[in-house]
């Protein structure tokens, strides 16, 4: 019986905030097989827990973005430890309107690659320092909500989004030497 | 979004441009009544194995007292055997992926490890049943590779001989009987652990997309690890193991994902020669350690 309760509550979690978890999947991982994964697997982990850590929920959202933020930074890092997936092999979705309005190849290319190098660069920060980008620049949170929801101050938020805009900054400026061609 | 307002002030433009182009990808799930079923049914596939949880409440039975355990044991055996009968599904078994690593001859797997930030090594390990292993491991370095070490193990003559591309320098170890499974020397010192416990503990985990397979994934504890295998929905061939060590076991802390699994492909006997190269400086060995 405790088994099917929780199965009940996942799936109200999943109908109530699948969506839109989704769709922070997919903007970090730029693929939908990826963010696919992520939540599937985050709901997975969640079935397999104990029932009381559903119970005691007091931001199922915020909760749950911290599991999906984590899985993420596992994908990104992953793909990013295979040597086949170099920045410029990653494929294009050609049908994507993200870029559609890069007037030209060029930047288009140098667009697609940026976008790229900043998940990369995502992947390359602590756990910490990820989740609170993801809430940032993403779930489109403030300097304020983010510290309530970490339960840290908001001046360590503050702290913690500047060096990580300053790695971000240095990895895009340091792969933009070699950047993108479009190839022939 | 106006939040951003603060930190644009400060920011890199191709930074700013690139979070931009981030959150304006379409994200909408294109069937997301259809996938939201598909999680849902993992989920309810996710729980215990039948047998398993059977199994459990057997075992708790049997702790009572005599006069009551016939009868338990009737019932459940009685229960068991119903509800194994009512419940049977088609598909891949545990068992079926257990007979396909009893009876695998050969198999070629990859494990990648972040080290920190900027490094990561790749292992490709090659195993020929019963006694050889081949093992090379890279280190990359901002996406360069930086070192390669190959480690060559015939466990039946008990010796691993280890070339160090880039110095040029070459070991011969031989292994005492109780370092046959010490992970350095056997990576795949799992195998013989999960090939020999018993099909019914394991834990089904549902289904999910493993390295292009569509792949459903089984939990399994043996006494020193935590084993989970995710098998081809199709054929029951394992196509990834990822390896915990138990708390207590005695073994490194180290988590492992060994994924790209081929089973049963013909492998070149030149790559299990331990034959050092003739550029290769032999370095003596303190067979203490």
């Amino acid at each position: 019986m405790k088994f099917k309760l929780r199965a009940e509550h996942l799936a109200r979690m999943l109908t109530e905030h699948g969506p839109v978890l989704y769709q922070t999947a997919y903007r970090l991982l730029g693929q939908r097989d990826l963010a696919e994964d992520v939540i599937q697997n985050a709901f997975i982990k969640l079935q397999r827990q104990s029932s009381q850590s559903l119970d005691t929920l007091h931001n199922e959202r915020a909760w749950l973005i911290t599991v999906i933020s984590r899985l993420a930074l596992d994908q990104l890092r992953a793909r990013r430890a295979q040597p086949a997936t170099r920045p410029d092999q990653v494929p294009l979705d050609h049908n994507d309107p993200t870029l559609s309005d890069q007037r030209t190849p060029d930047r288009y290319w140098t667009a697609q690659h940026d976008l790229e190098q900043l998940r990369i660069g995502l992947s390359k920060l602590s756990p910490k320092a990820f989740k609170i980008m993801i809430l940032r620049h993403v779930e489109g949170l403030s300097y304020q909500q983010i510290a309530d929801q970490l339960t840290i101050s908001r001046n360590q938020v503050g702290v913690q989004i500047h060096r990580a805009h300053q790695s971000l900054t240095q990895h895009l400026s340091a792969t933009a030497e070699g950047a993108f061609h479009e190839p022939s | 979004m106006s939040h951003h307002e603060r930190d644009n002030t400060t920011l890199d433009p191709r930074l700013i441009a690139a979070f931009n182009a981030m959150n304006e990808q379409p994200a909408e799930h294109p069937d997301w009544p259809g996938f939201q079923q598909q999680v849902i049914n993992s989920m309810q596939h996710s729980k215990p194995s039948l047998a398993a949880r059977l199994t459990k409440t057997l075992t708790n039975w049997l702790s009572l007292p005599l006069p009551r355990l016939g009868l338990a044991a009737s019932a459940i055996l009685a229960m068991v055997a119903g509800l194994l009968f009512l419940t049977g599904q088609p598909g891949i078994s545990y068992a079926s992926v257990v007979t396909q690593l009893r009876e695998l001859s050969s198999m070629v797997l990859t494990s990648n490890v972040q080290l920190d930030h900027d490094s990561r090594t790749t292992t490709i390990i090659h195993y020929q049943r019963p006694d050889l292993i081949r093992t090379e491991t890279t280190t990359w370095m901002r996406g360069e590779p930086i070192s390669s070490t190959l480690v060559i193990t015939d466990l039946a003559q008990q010796q691993s001989v280890v070339l160090i591309e880039g110095s040029n320098m070459a070991m011969v170890i031989e292994l005492p009987e109780q370092n046959l499974d010490n992970p350095k020397f056997n990576p795949l010192f799992w195998l013989d652990e999960l090939q020999q416990r018993p099909e019914e503990s394991a834990v089904n985990l549902g289904a999910r997309r493993i390295d292009g397979f569509k792949a459903v994934g089984y939990q399994v504890q043996t006494e020193r690890l935590d084993i989970v295998i995710w098998a081809d929905q199709q054929t029951s061939i394992p196509v990834r193991f990822e390896i915990m060590p138990l708390p207590g076991s005695a073994l490194p802390p180290d988590f492992n994902i060994f994924g790209d699994a081929q089973i049963n492909v013909e492998l070149d006997p030149a790559l299990f020669i331990q034959d050092i190269p003739s550029n290769y400086q032999l370095m003596p060995i303190d067979v203490s350690n």
